[in-house]
């Protein structure tokens, strides 16, 4: 997760980023409401999400995926025939579902720091057992990113590329080294974790300010309207 | 630090109640399956490999579970690892069914484990097989969802229905969970051999 949070203004709280992610899985990947209308209105969100990071690169890389995905879909598929057809149905449908997730996934990782979403979770009652090793797992995921980059320098000062030539060699030269590093990594966290009182008995503290904003509620809202049309197409469809 | 367990050197007493050192064991270990299940899992963005992933992903993912299961000596770190497991695949996007199904995983593996006396080998064998078959999760949004098909077929053309209701039979489901369960022994083989023949010699277990 990151170091810092972006600035207060377009910031948002943890449980927001969480509800919208719970959004997207439910009418994107669920396909809850199958109406092309959601399936866009969601994308969009998730755009506003990343212009409000401001972090241009990832906005043109989600535009133009996302475009790619549509493209695929609406353009290229009615005009293709037997197997590429199905292959472009295939990508296009999964890509069209999974960039959005996948962009906000990255989005809620790179803004919110991990004593942010300790915060939030602990406001929504949910117990130390998960907190604890969901904090870790993110903590954990940059060291490794790091112990992975150092890995494939070494095994390139010795002249081994990927496999060393055999694919079951990836296992040994790579996920074993990452292994060891990472389970030495553990130790001395622990340590350094069991020093600052985690796992203790005393309820902890969190310096962290999280809470609603204003940007909070126009998300909030716009999550909400899907499930409120789907809502009101089931009322109408029982009348 | 009164209650919880504080053990120094790497192999933790078996049994009692969940300490910190139990819970940072879960997150490290927890990372180590998610970023292999991750890596592993980028080639499901090509079509017919996605529904191999539940073939291929128990087959790599059994090195950082069976190491993880070294360090997983009390009631309940299993069920704590498949839920993170599952939540991580719900916020990077894979639908909110499988942290539903690891929960139902997570409990039949704790109870596999419990079996074996928390230390056989083959109960941790197994242990995982069962686990593996959370990853059934990630379909189940292609297959409880039958307005997405009745919707594509209006929209992009019958072609795609035709095309695609070999792959969404129902009886996939069930295969995907057997090909999981059979893919997590011969995963959680490889992770026990890995671990013999690397870490036990180096003396990092």
């Amino acid at each position: 997760m990151a170091e810092r949070s972006e600035s207060r203004a377009l910031s948002l709280d943890p449980r927001t980023k969480m509800a919208v992610m719970l959004t997207l899985s439910v009418f994107l990947l669920g396909g809850a409401s199958p109406e092309p209308v959601v399936q866009h209105g969601m994308a969009l969100i998730v755009l506003v999400l990343m212009l409000s990071q401001r972090n241009w690169r990832r906005v043109v890389a989600y535009a133009l995926a996302y475009l790619l995905a549509c493209v695929t879909l609406f353009a290229l598929v009615p005009v293709l025939d037997g197997a590429p057809y199905f292959f472009a149905l295939m990508f296009g449908g999964i890509a069209a579902r999974l960039v959005p997730s996948a962009f906000a996934a990255a989005y809620l990782t790179s803004t919110t720091r991990v004593s942010e979403f300790c915060a939030a979770m602990r406001r929504v009652h949910v117990t130390d057992k998960i907190v604890i090793p969901l904090s870790v797992m993110f903590r954990m995921f940059p060291t490794i990113a790091d112990e992975r980059r150092s890995i494939s320098a070494a095994m390139r000062m010795r002249g081994v590329a990927l496999g060393g030539g055999r694919p079951s060699r990836i296992v040994e030269y790579r996920l074993v080294p990452l292994l060891v590093c990472t389970a030495r990594i553990g130790e001395e966290l622990s340590a350094a974790a069991l020093t600052r009182g985690l796992g203790g008995e005393a309820k902890r503290t969190n310096v962290c300010q999280i809470g609603f904003g204003a940007f909070d509620a126009a998300v909030l809202l716009m999550c909400a309207t899907p499930y409120v049309l789907t809502a009101a197409e089931l009322l109408g469809a029982l009348k | 630090m009164a209650g919880s367990q504080m053990t120094t050197g790497s192999a933790p007493a078996t049994g009692g109640r969940l300490g910190g050192r139990d819970l940072i064991n879960i997150g490290i270990y927890a990372a180590l399956y998610c970023v292999a299940m991750t890596v592993v899992g980028i080639f499901g963005y090509i079509p017919i490999v996605m529904f191999l992933l539940s073939v291929l992903c128990p087959l790599i993912c059994g090195i950082p579970f069976m190491m993880f299961m070294t360090r997983a000596k009390k009631p309940g770190m299993i069920l704590i690892f498949n839920v993170l497991a599952g939540l991580f695949m719900w916020l990077t996007g894979m639908g909110f069914y499988t942290p539903l199904v690891s929960v139902a995983t997570g409990i039949a593996a704790e109870l596999v484990w419990r079996a074996g006396g928390y230390r056989s080998s083959v109960a941790a064998v197994l242990a995982y097989a069962v686990l593996s078959v959370f990853i059934v999760g990630n379909y189940l949004p292609f297959f409880l969802d039958p307005s997405y098909l009745s919707s594509t077929g209006q929209k992009i053309g019958q072609g795609y229905v035709e095309a695609i209701r070999p792959f969404l039979q129902g009886w996939l489901i069930p295969a995907e969970a057997v090909s999981c369960f059979v893919s997590g022994l011969v995963g959680g083989l490889i992770g026990r051999s890995v671990l013999r023949r690397h870490f036990q010699k180096a003396g990092i277990l």
